[in-house]
């Protein structure tokens, strides 16, 4: 019998058991989204619909998940007598996979949500502005899974960064955590927000949409660069 | 299956400063179990660390099966290393933990893993954190066991247990040994009770390889010398001499020193008795402080 590559069976591992962890965080995210809606129309005031609520604390689930992995999650695998490339091969692929399907279910179920205000006649003011490309679902999609992808991959940067260079060290790597997602943010022309950064002469880049999704797909090869040349031969400690 | 060979030359591992294993070279034919034995912080872990891909060598070469073992996708399926300190967040029941290893061992055993969980009375709806630390330390044991690794290296995994679970352990490992030979590493410093496992014996201490010898001519090689104190002085002059005791006129000295047939006479002509010692005894003054 041909065995299953290594990498394979991580990917596959890793997919359903962060899948399971997100069946517990989306329904908490809806539920708190409900009440925020009545809370909003109760108020006549206008709140965030769906999509961008779960895109917005996807980045923080996203980004724990990510520390997670690279801090416990290696070695477990290492002393399971996997390969280090094979854990990242298969952590890489199982992590792409994960953000493209809480992004599609964040959208399906953004949709049923509209439809569900509609049918029992609750009049909502839900913003739904995301990224100027709200009309382009396809569009959505990819922003959305690229957007929290790249904070899985900061989490992982940091979870493997502590985990290889311990406490003291570990701050170093919080300033390069920083800096990626300070990239992030400019590229996606958000407020840049913190007051220190203020001497960074662009606030946030005007780019067109393409030019800011490119980007971050380039910042997204430079952090897996990253974390794979950080934990290539990293030392697993018993 | 062919068993695994094991060669280390000329390793050495530093951290930061410190000297963890000084230029370790030894050989392991395998098919065999092999003690390691060494005080704490002698390096055991370290040596064995390496064996099993968790770190890489700063100098020197390790050959398992003829291949560096290091990001070896064949090696690292095939080298085990389980310890007692591995389930400390695992919120995982035992049943899932033992799948994983199913699943990521090519040659495991789940019928083999059940009947050692029965034995072991592992419970399997326990979350493993919640287990005691002898049933962690069980659980490793029967993980290491059934994973029937080629190479399977157990570090100090039974310190937890109580004495009648680790004589589980040794029986079972004697037995399935017996059908399913491979290379067993037992890293411990629980020597007298676990020595008559050993068929061939490594004792490092301060990072340093002092010993690796088969079981038996390890324990021919001391002796202990007892008589009349100049007599005795006499007789092991320019020996190694590993411990002296006196008791008024007597003295009792360990020598790490094969007496060959005249010597023996000789002793027995002078009215000294000679004794053997164990490899507790020699592990203890092998790797003790010489004051």
């Amino acid at each position: 019998m041909k065995q299953q590559s290594d990498h394979l069976k991580v990917a596959t591992d890793m997919f359903f058991w962060q899948l399971k962890i997100t069946s517990w965080y989306l329904p908490i995210v809806y539920i708190v989204h409900v009440i925020l809606v009545i809370i909003s129309t109760r108020n006549d005031t206008e709140w965030m619909d769906f999509f961008i609520l779960s895109h917005g604390a996807s980045h923080i689930y996203m980004l724990i998940l990510g520390i997670i992995l690279g801090y416990s999650i290696l070695p477990y695998y290492v002393k399971n007598g996997v390969t280090r490339k094979n854990f990242f091969i298969g952590s890489a692929m199982a992590t792409i996979f994960l953000s493209l399907v809480i992004a599609v279910i964040s959208g399906i179920v953004n949709i049923m949500d509209y439809g569900l205000w509609d049918v029992i006649n609750v009049s909502y003011m839900l913003d739904g502005t995301f990224h100027d490309v709200s009309s382009n679902w396809l569009y959505s999609v990819i922003i959305f899974t690229t957007n929290i992808l790249t904070f899985y991959l900061i989490g992982w940067f940091i979870g493997s960064g502590y985990y290889r260079y311990g406490w003291i060290k570990g701050f170093g790597i919080i300033a390069v955590a920083l800096l990626f997602q300070l990239i992030a943010n400019i590229l996606w022309a958000k407020d840049v927000g913190v007051g220190i950064l203020n001497w960074i002469p662009i606030d946030s880049l005007s780019l067109p949409l393409v030019g800011s999704l490119l980007g971050e797909l380039v910042l997204i090869i430079i952090i897996f660069y990253v974390i794979r040349v950080m934990t290539k031969r990293i030392a697993v400690r018993i | 299956m062919m068993p695994y060979k094991v060669e280390f030359n000329n390793v050495s591992l530093k951290y930061k400063e410190f000297e963890a294993l000084k230029n370790i070279s030894l050989s392991l034919d395998g098919g065999k179990i092999y003690g390691l034995l060494g005080r704490n912080g002698a390096g055991k872990t370290t040596l064995l660390s390496l064996m099993a891909a968790f770190r890489e060598v700063s100098e020197g070469s390790i050959r398992i099966d003829g291949e560096d073992p290091f990001e070896n996708e064949r090696l690292m399926k095939s080298v085990a290393l389980l310890t007692d300190s591995d389930y400390e967040d695992e919120t995982e029941k035992v049943k899932p933990i033992l799948e994983m290893a199913e699943r990521y061992r090519p040659h495991f055993d789940m019928e083999y893993a059940l009947h050692l969980v029965n034995r072991f009375k592992l419970p399997l709806d326990k979350e493993v954190n919640e287990l005691s630390r002898g049933m962690k330390s069980a659980l490793s044991v029967t993980i290491g066991l059934a994973s029937r690794t080629p190479v399977t290296i157990f570090d100090e995994t039974y310190l937890g247990m109580d004495a009648p679970t680790r004589e589980i352990f040794y029986k079972e490992l004697m037995e399935d040994q017996e059908e399913n030979p491979r290379t067993i590493i037992l890293s411990t410093h629980l020597v007298s009770e676990m020595d008559y496992l050993f068929q061939e014996v490594m004792i490092i201490n301060k990072g340093e390889l002092v010993v690796h010898e088969d079981y038996e001519s390890l324990v021919t090689k001391g002796a202990s010398v007892t008589g009349d104190a100049e007599l005795v002085d006499a007789f092991t002059a320019g020996m190694t001499k590993l411990n002296e005791q006196k008791l008024g006129n007597t003295k009792a000295v360990m020598v790490y020193e094969q007496l060959d047939e005249r010597e023996m006479n000789d002793a027995m002509q002078k009215g000294l008795e000679i004794g053997p010692v164990s490899l507790q005894d020699l592990f203890i003054h092998l790797t003790g402080e010489e004051e």
